[in-house]
């Protein structure tokens, strides 16, 4: 699929954006205590890496900014829910980063 | 200044582990100041008794070859290990210090080890880098071991420092094919057997699997050399055989219906309520993904050091691709994602279906459970990315982020390193401290249980619940833990409502009833002679809740709610002092009250109110049917034969009888818990099928019936359990598997001397 560089941006900031909402109200507790959110989030991200052939450096940022995010508010108010969803997205976009550059150390 | 300070700590580093062998000095030290001389800490669910008396406790678990003792029986070889190193410390309190600090120095030195060997194969020439990366994974790794269980620690506990070290071992053994390596991996494996026994299983199940699996695919893929199979299997054997003495016992108990193992492997009650309900219960309150990650959090805990470790270990992903980073990087997911237990709806449904493999159940407590694996791995895998990370910087660069590594860590645990952790008072206790000074007259006590003959068990005052003993220290704090009595004094007894077992409730309302005869019944039944008091009153004064019957229930029992309550009602029985000294107090209950270990009885009831409420302290009572059937049932025989026994071990009996004149058939009692491996034999017949049935609820009884078996006058026979086999055999194949190693030593010397010219 060839995509031009500039169109690959602008579908990406899209999606980085849609998916930066839905965990954003998620982590607001909008859609309960489901693993909903999960799923089309991390569905989206799986998508635009298979579209857009994105890198495992993007997803390891994310991972870097997740973790910082949860630190933070594990210094401030403790292992409480906010604190553990924060958890649990790290998880679910580290082992999709594990995957992307597992992918890429044995298959590139 | 900053280059002058860069330079002397680079020199340093780069002298081949000097450094690291300061640390590790350092660390070993640091144990013997966190208790005061003749300070101990003793309690807690595993009984760490050893470390007060290590020879008395051997002693007495060697002589329990029976199935509780093939659960246990994996702690000898340690036990005799710190029976020696007794000798030369002299106390427990450096014991247990000296214990400490090989846990601290091992776990920092073999990681450094590990890390020194890894990052060999990360780099083509030698880099600075590395001495760095295996200092700071060191301490890493320190850090995350400081989390819990120091204080009366179970003693599987050592699991912390010997899975880095048996990872280094079995790391240089594959690399290298060094039989000394997998001499040195057998000889430990020998010493700490009960981290590879039964009670350590779930710790064994835990590394070792991913252990082996990470080191195949390190040869195979990151050395692409042949992974070398037949010498781990060759190793494996050895191991097997080495250890037979205490995984035969073990295997029979697991394959025992009887044994504990048994529930816990194949019971599917046990599956879902001690499995996954234990699990679900817990789940919410300990599975939490910022505990796993941000380790250690009981030192310092909010502060902005937590997030170093875990950003660095994930930067070093950014730098280039590199394959032993993404394999480490699968497993800390896999290791995080069972540490954690609580990763989305789908993940905790998916962790529920593993607790229906047979075995699961033992990861129930997953928190504790995974957390060392996933601390081992987390920090490898932070050392890979750490030196990823700074193996092309300048030196100013490595050395200021080596520096915040270790300042964010060593400030982190600095109060752990103070022995801030032994601080900690006794669960609902008066403020009274964990650490305790021990009684001399508690240790002369003892010695005088040690000489008791073995006509009987004890009960030790004042009962607990469940089970524990409560010991005073002489100036402060106080020991909550498994009896002492039976532990180092050898003598069987019954400290706890708990240990009552089926006469749990019978023997709550006779004391709440204050009845004197039916308490003296169910003591008789349970072939109690001697009753072991404390009557120090600050055990009851400084513990007004745990571990005392008002714990948890929520009935009153006047007579033993103080020392006086006490103190009145045993005045009520036929007791005889043989021994007191300060709070202790040895006594004995007269012979009339008294069944004895093995008896025949005058009258069999067919139930245990009968045998409760009768006067006589010879009887016994069976099932209904097998009573009505085989006895005059609940009257008194007409015919009685006489049986006089000798205790030979806690698992053999001998008897001598007199069946003269006897013809009707009539009952042999052995007071120890019913097993269908407890076997009667007569020397005199070769018809050994006695019928074998439950007397007094849980003791073994045999039907002995005269006209079958043909025995009249004075005969004699044996009762002993033969489950102990698996003791002989598992003791044999070990011995024949030492020999085997040691020809191989010898071989190898031989063959190396040979070869010299």
């Amino acid at each position: 699929m060839n995509i031009n560089r500039k169109k690959t941006e602008y579908l990406l900031a899209i999606i980085l954006g849609v998916i930066s909402t839905f965990v954003y109200f998620d982590l607001r507790y909008a859609f309960g205590n489901y693993d909903t959110p999960f799923f089309i989030a991390c569905g989206m991200y799986v998508f635009s890496i298979v579209l857009l052939r994105l890198t495992s450096r993007l997803t390891i940022g994310i991972v870097v900014l997740l973790i910082t995010s949860m630190a933070i508010h594990y210094m401030l108010y403790g292992p409480v829910r906010l604190t553990e969803r924060l958890g649990e997205w790290f998880f679910l976009f580290l082992c999709i980063g594990i995957v992307q550059y597992s992918f890429e150390t044995f298959f590139r | 200044m900053h280059l002058l300070l860069i330079k002397v700590l680079t020199i340093l580093l780069m002298r081949k582990h000097t450094v690291a062998i300061l640390i590790a000095a350092t660390l070993f030290v640091v144990p013997f100041f966190w208790l005061k001389p003749g300070f101990v800490d003793l309690g807690g669910d595993a009984g760490r008794l050893y470390f007060l008396d290590p020879f008395s406790v051997t002693k007495n678990l060697y002589q329990q070859q029976n199935l509780f003792g093939a659960s246990i029986f994996a702690i000898i070889p340690y036990q005799l290990f710190l029976a020696l190193l007794k000798q030369i410390v002299l106390t427990p309190t450096y014991l247990i210090s000296l214990e400490h600090g090989i846990q601290l120095s091992v776990s920092f030195y073999s990681i450094y080890l590990i890390l020194r060997s890894i990052s060999k194969g990360l780099s083509h020439k030698k880099n600075p880098v590395e001495t760095f990366t295996a200092i700071a994974g060191g301490l890493v790794y320190v850090g995350f071991i400081t989390k819990t269980g120091w204080v009366t620690s179970l003693e599987t506990f050592n699991q912390i420092f010997l899975n880095p070290l048996m990872f280094y071992l079995l790391l240089r053994y594959v690399m290298t094919s060094n039989s000394l390596y997998a001499l040195c991996i057998l000889g430990l494996t020998f010493l700490y057997s009960q981290n590879f026994g039964f009670s350590s299983m779930p710790q064994l199940m835990s590394f070792y699997p991913f252990a082996i699996v990470f080191l195949f695919l390190y040869i195979r893929v990151i050395l692409k050399k042949s992974f070398p199979w037949k010498n781990i299997v060759l190793l494996f054997m050895l191991f097997v055989g080495l250890h037979a003495f205490q995984l035969v016992p073990m295997i029979g108990s697991i394959f025992d219906s009887k044994g504990v193992g048994n529930a816990y492997i194949f019971s599917k009650t046990a599956q879902t309520s001690a499995g996954a309900e234990y699990f679900d219960a817990n789940r919410q309150t300990l599975g939490k993904l910022s505990w796993g990650l941000f380790q250690p959090l009981n030192w310092n805990g909010n502060t902005l050091f937590i997030a170093v470790i875990p950003i660095i270990t994930f930067l070093g992903f950014f730098i280039k691709r590199n394959t032993l980073l993404a394999i480490l990087g699968s497993f800390f997911v896999i290791t995080f994602y069972l540490v954690s237990a609580n990763i989305t709806i789908i993940g905790v449904r998916l962790y529920r279906l593993l607790f229906s493999i047979p075995g699961f159940l033992m990861f129930r407590s997953f928190d504790d459970k995974w957390y060392y694996v996933f601390s081992f791995f987390f920090t490898v895998l932070f050392a890979v990315s750490f030196f990823l990370l700074l193996h092309q910087r300048r030196k100013l660069v490595v050395v200021s982020v080596f520096l915040l590594v270790s300042v964010s860590v060593i400030f982190r645990i600095f109060p752990f390193l103070q022995g801030k952790h032994y601080e900690g008072d006794l669960f609902q206790s008066n403020n009274v401290p964990v650490v305790f000074d021990i009684d001399p007259d508690l240790m002369e006590s003892l010695s005088f249980v040690k000489t008791l003959p073995d006509d009987g068990n004890a009960l030790t005052l004042p009962l607990t619940l469940p089970y524990f003993q409560v010991i005073h220290g002489k100036q402060s704090g106080a020991f909550v833990g498994l009896s002492m009595v039976r532990l180092i004094g050898g003598k069987d007894d019954y400290p706890g409502f708990w240990s009552f077992g089926s006469y749990q409730e019978p023997m709550i309302q006779a004391l709440r009833d204050a009845d004197v005869h039916k308490t003296l019944q169910l003591l008789s039944l349970l072939n109690v002679r001697y009753i072991y008091r404390n009557t120090d009153q600050r055990i009851l004064d400084k513990f007004p809740r745990y571990p005392y019957y008002k714990f948890d229930m929520t009935i009153d029992i006047p007579t033993i709610n103080s020392q006086s309550t006490y103190d009145d009602y045993l005045r009520l029985f036929p007791l005889t002092t043989l021994y007191e000294k300060g709070f202790y107090r040895i006594q004995k209950l007269s012979d009339t009250v008294v069944r004895p270990t093995v008896y025949i009885p005058d009258v069999v009831y067919a139930s245990q109110s009968g045998a409760i409420e009768n006067m006589s302290f010879r009887s016994a009572y069976v099932d209904p049917t097998i009573c009505l059937e085989m006895f005059q049932c609940d009257l008194q025989q007409t015919q009685q034969s006489k049986l006089s026994f000798t205790r030979l071990s806690p698992v053999t009996y001998t008897f001598d009888l007199d069946m003269s004149g006897v013809t009707d058939p009539f009952l042999i009692i052995l007071s120890e818990d019913f097993h269908p491996s407890w076997k009667l034999k007569f020397n005199e017949t070769n018809d050994q099928t006695f019928q074998h049935v439950v007397g007094n609820g849980y003791a073994n009884a045999w039907v002995v019936d005269p006209a079958k078996t043909q025995l009249s006058g004075n005969v004699s026979g044996i009762i002993e359990l033969t489950f102990k086999r698996y003791f002989v055999i598992g003791n044999i194949i070990s011995g024949i598997t030492v020999l085997i190693s040691m020809s191989l030593i010898i071989y190898r010397i031989i063959k190396k001397y040979e070869h010299k010219p």
